[in-house]
């Protein structure tokens, strides 16, 4: 093209870009007078304008550089470190490369974990470094990954731990949907993998399903145990040399999408930190989803610390008591979740050994919080009518027997209301149970006030009282279905 | 924006600096040798910030990089004519170290080596990005025989990282003609990278 013609181009371009996309048409038409050739150079580079807006919208090392800081050097593959040598890279994270290695002692395979960027080594970061996987080295439980010591290389840290083969719960997830009992099964391991750390005071901080490996046994292993606290820049000595920036790497370490509120918020972290990201993992395994998701992470974030999951995203066969479970654990108040991962995992158990039965499909998009709402509705519903009939009951004409009935019922039904109400908001763990005891005398009650419009036949037409004593005596049933969506199915 | 690089982030390595002497007096080798090098120091740096700001700081991380790359290159007894010819040369070299190795990454894999798994869900290492890459480099090329300046100016705003007046004040025009230049250019090049384009 010679750039006469190239500067006509570049001309009717700009001209095009001007005006509103219905009138380019016949803009080009005049302009081109029929040169064809001229009209589609110019026609083709306006779509393409129009196309992608984030075409080369960064510049490229913007783009590159997540890309570029998790690629392997691999430089450690074939060199020997203490006794072990380095074999091929296994993997590589955004912190770490992960090497298959021979341990010529022990004559076995393990895995060697070389944290990139890890803390300066200097004394005080190496002595740090040491105790820690010292600490780690103690965690001796069929579901972690064994750490059994570290050795120095350059000047990077590194771990050596249990090699374990199999599929990681991530790649497991995106393969398939896994079955409720498949992912409750899996959920157990993990919740006494962390209980184990727990009782060590080692908190995970960084639990999510690409830590989180299958072996080929069948058995859950978690990897990664406190490898985020290693992380994190130490400077804990001299708090003035701490910036703001490493305070803040402090609280992001961690995928994002598996963070607790308090992580996000850059609060301290504690055993709840795991319940949350426990209950993150749990739901994930079950729904296929994540629990928070989005295409930023300020989208997360934001969702993690203000918004509840998807409920409905979890598939309807699942147990009362896994919805509720993994509703406690992710309670955004960490002083609301389940305070011991050891009660997490027996609640679980128990829905494994006694399997209730799955949610109706009614059911389904209630969530706890408006289960719980309805059900008190309906309770305080119930209060009102009861004191209405109590006040009103003599401006009824009715003989003794029938005006003593309604006192009764009216009285008996406000205390058990005010029970109900009260066991519901205090929310007392047994409340479920009770509410069982006493279904019974609800259904008799409800039953006989659901007779009520009966008594006002005379003023009301009688199919119009029949309907209102179905749409009564249908109460006790629905209120019962709240109570289990709260507390889980009758035992 | 406000350095916040530490110390590993301005001590240069001596190596790169005598290339970079080297490249600049005429030496044509020098720059073949530069390039993994500062390509090895940039992943240095990138896995430095990313692993202190995890997977949200795309950003910010690549405006440090672009940052310290600069620094790199501008060392202290630079024979850089000026400005403009400091800063057309980095973006140069940027673009020139980035497209290396996306096409060496790109060869890798297919010489059919294992290629390891990422470790995090969160870390994307995208195959079909350094293909891109690539792509656009041989596309830029033929955009320059078309037009010279408009293949300089998505040189220095899209590999330099430059603004608009930055581009601007190096190639001597005025804003408003590198807006309109940057315009046609990522159209002229998407189209181009899309197929569509014509065969001239």
């Amino acid at each position: 093209m010679n750039s006469f013609r190239w500067q006509k181009v570049e001309e009717l371009f700009h001209a095009a870009l001007e005006l509103d996309p219905g009138e380019r048409e016949t803009f080009l038409n005049d302009a081109c007078n029929g040169d064809s050739e001229l009209r589609h150079e110019v026609q083709t580079l306006v779509a393409a304008v129009n196309q992608k807006s984030e075409f080369m919208n960064q510049p490229a090392m913007e783009m590159e550089a997540r890309a570029m800081s998790v690629e392997p050097s691999g430089a450690l593959s074939g060199r020997r470190v203490a006794h072990y040598l380095i074999g091929p890279l296994l993997g590589v994270g955004g912190m770490a490369e992960v090497y298959r290695a021979r341990d010529s002692r022990l004559d076995r395979d393990v895995a060697i974990k070389v944290l990139l960027e890890s803390p300066s080594l200097d004394a005080v970061g190496l002595g740090r470094f040491k105790r820690e996987a010292r600490i780690l080295a103690s965690i001796t439980h069929p579901n972690v990954a064994a750490v059994f010591g570290f050795e120095q290389v350059d000047d990077m840290c590194a771990l050596v731990m249990e090699l374990i083969e199999g599929e990681t719960l991530s790649d497991r997830i995106a393969r398939e949907r896994l079955s409720a009992d498949d992912a409750i099964a899996i959920a157990i391991q993990i919740a006494a993998a962390v209980e184990a750390a727990h009782s060590r005071e080692i908190v995970h901080r960084d639990l999510k399903p690409s830590n989180i490996r299958l072996a080929r046994d069948g058995t859950v292993k978690v990897l990664d145990f406190g490898i985020a606290k290693i992380l994190q820049p130490s400077g804990g000595s001299d708090p003035s040399n701490r910036t703001t920036f490493s305070t803040q790497a402090a609280a992001i370490v961690g995928t994002v999408a598996y963070m607790s509120p308090e992580q996000a918020r850059g609060q301290r972290v504690g055993h709840s930190t795991d319940v949350w990201a426990w209950g993150c993992v749990l739901y994930e395994m079950l729904s296929g989803k994540r629990a928070f998701d989005g295409s930023a992470w300020t989208d997360m974030i934001a969702r993690i610390v203000s918004e509840d999951p998807d409920w409905t995203k979890l598939p309807a066969d699942t147990p009362f008591t896994v919805r509720s479970l993994i509703e406690d654990c992710l309670q955004k108040d960490s002083t609301r979740r389940p305070r011991d991962i050891g009660e997490v995992r027996r609640r679980l158990e128990n829905v494994q050994a006694k399997p209730g039965p799955p949610a109706p499909a009614a059911e389904i998009a209630l969530s706890l919080r408006s289960a719980r709402a309805l059900f008190l509705g309906i309770q305080f519903g119930c209060l009102a009518m009861y004191f209405a009939a109590l006040f009103y009951v003599n401006k009824l004409e009715l003989d003794t027997v029938l005006l003593g009935g309604v006192i009764v019922t009216a009285m008996l039904g406000i205390a058990v209301r005010l029970f109900l109400i009260s066991s519901v908001m205090l929310a007392h763990p047994a409340a479920g149970r009770k509410f069982n005891r006493i279904f019974p005398l609800l259904l008799l009650l409800d039953g006989a006030w659901a007779a009520s419009p009966l008594l006002a036949v005379p003023a009301i037409r009688y199919g119009v009282a029949l309907a209102g004593v179905a749409a009564l005596a249908y109460l006790p049933f629905s209120q019962r279905t709240l109570m289990h969506r709260i507390y889980g199915p009758a035992k | 924006m406000p350095p916040r690089m530490d110390d590993k982030a301005q001590s240069v390595p001596q190596d790169v600096t005598v290339l970079l002497q080297a490249w600049t007096s005429g030496d044509k080798d020098a720059l073949e040798k530069l390039t993994p090098l500062i390509y090895a120091e940039m992943r240095r740096l990138a896995r430095h910030y990313m692993a202190r700001e995890r997977s949200n700081a795309t950003l910010e991380t690549g405006a440090i990089l672009n940052e310290a790359f600069l620094r790199l290159v501008h060392w202290k007894n630079a024979r850089w004519e000026n400005r403009s010819h400091f800063y057309g040369l980095a973006a140069q070299m940027m673009r020139r170290v980035l497209v290396d190795h996306a096409r060496s990454r790109g060869y890798g894999k297919r010489g059919g080596g294992v290629r390891p798994v990422a470790l995090d869900e969160a870390v994307v290492v995208s195959s079909e990005r350094s293909s891109d890459l690539v792509a656009l480099d041989e596309a830029l090329e033929r955009l320059a025989a078309v037009d010279e300046r408009k293949s300089k100016v998505v040189e220095l705003r899209f590999f330099g990282g430059l603004s608009v007046e930055e581009t601007a004040e190096i190639l001597n025009v005025s804003p408003f003609t590198i807006a309109r230049d940057w315009t046609l250019a990522k159209a002229w090049l998407h189209r181009e990278l899309s197929g569509q384009g014509n065969a001239e």
